[in-house]
């Protein structure tokens, strides 16, 4: 699985994250406009550094947006909890291999390394009230690595 | 002309005990540049003629390994990990190194390679959250020789 694979098959398994969706799938690319909705968008993928064997370090940049109920306080408030909530989690989340990179030529194989969230924030209402839901982002950064073609 | 990939000159170290069986590890794995300083030896005269001789007379290569994480199965780390334990000094730090030239194969797998004694300084051990580092310094000590090196078997042979 590709390094967007991944990190969607992560949010899918935060233990918290079924009592916000109820069930439903993360969404890549968009959201639905409808509390609650979450969707990851691919940004960018970038090589940090490569050693002399020429495994690459590389970083996938995410934004995940959320829809969530926005009608009290309270609720706004478990919205921006459960965002910092998930932050903890994913800045937990433990090296694995798993990760594929298909250049074309051939697949290489890939270990996850870590990942850092920031700006988790509320971004717009989803309509002409706020009763209709609100719009956060969470900036999602994936660090993983590719592993060179063995020479030997 | 093309370019030679910096993968293909090859750094190698021994990692076995000196008199065992040669084990041999390649560096480079989060290795961002592994340079072997010549640190040659250079005496310069300028006499009343107005003209400069200069006398190189010896090297005394080096290298430095940093970072290098310890991974649990690596031979490299094994040794490196006695020497701190053991805090081994003079002989016991006795290695070799290998540079195996990847771009002159002699036969299928089979490439030249240079062999040459070294010493081993571990500089520090320990390092930030991204893992346990124990970065080192080769000092080669000379008794140079060519050979070739075999990929498949991982054996150098002296050149006959």
């Amino acid at each position: 699985m590709t390094i967007i694979d991944y990190m969607r098959q992560k949010l899918t398994e935060y233990p918290k994250i079924a009592e916000f969706m109820g069930g439903e799938e993360v969404h890549i690319d968009f959201t639905e406009p409808e509390p609650t909705n979450y969707g990851l968008s691919s940004n960018g993928d970038s090589l940090l550094k490569e050693d002399l064997l020429g495994n690459q370090l590389r970083q996938h940049n995410f934004v995940m947006y959320a829809v969530g109920q926005s009608i009290t306080d309270y609720t706004r408030l478990a919205n921006s909890n459960f965002l910092l909530n998930l932050s903890y989690w994913l800045e937990r989340l433990p090296e694995e291999e798993g990760i594929e990179a298909d250049t074309g030529n051939e697949v290489l194989k890939g270990r996850f390394i870590k990942a850092s969230c920031a700006n988790a924030m509320a971004m717009q209402p989803m309509g002409d009230t706020i009763s209709n839901g609100v719009l956060y982002q969470l900036q999602i950064y994936a660090q993983y690595k590719v592993e060179s073609e063995d020479i030997f | 002309m093309a370019k030679i990939k910096r993968q293909f000159m090859a750094n190698l170290v021994n990692s076995a005990l000196p008199g065992d069986t040669p084990v041999w590890n390649r560096l480079g794995k989060d290795l961002e540049e592994y340079i072997v300083e010549m640190n040659a030896n250079v005496e310069t005269k300028n006499n009343i003629l107005g003209e400069t001789s200069v006398t190189l007379d010896s090297y005394q290569p080096q290298a430095s390994v940093e970072p290098y994480y310890a991974e649990i199965g690596d031979p490299l780390f094994d040794r490196l990990q006695e020497i701190v334990d053991d805090r081994q000094t003079l002989d016991e730090l006795e290695t070799e190194t290998l540079e195996v030239h990847l771009w002159e194969e002699t036969t299928d797998g089979v490439y030249v390679a240079y062999k040459e004694d070294a010493i081993v300084e571990v500089v520090s051990y320990g390092g930030d959250t991204t893992g346990y580092q124990i970065p080192f310094n080769l000092h080669n000590t000379g008794n140079r020789v060519k050979g070739t090196y075999d990929t498949k078997t991982k054996k150098f042979t002296v050149a006959a």
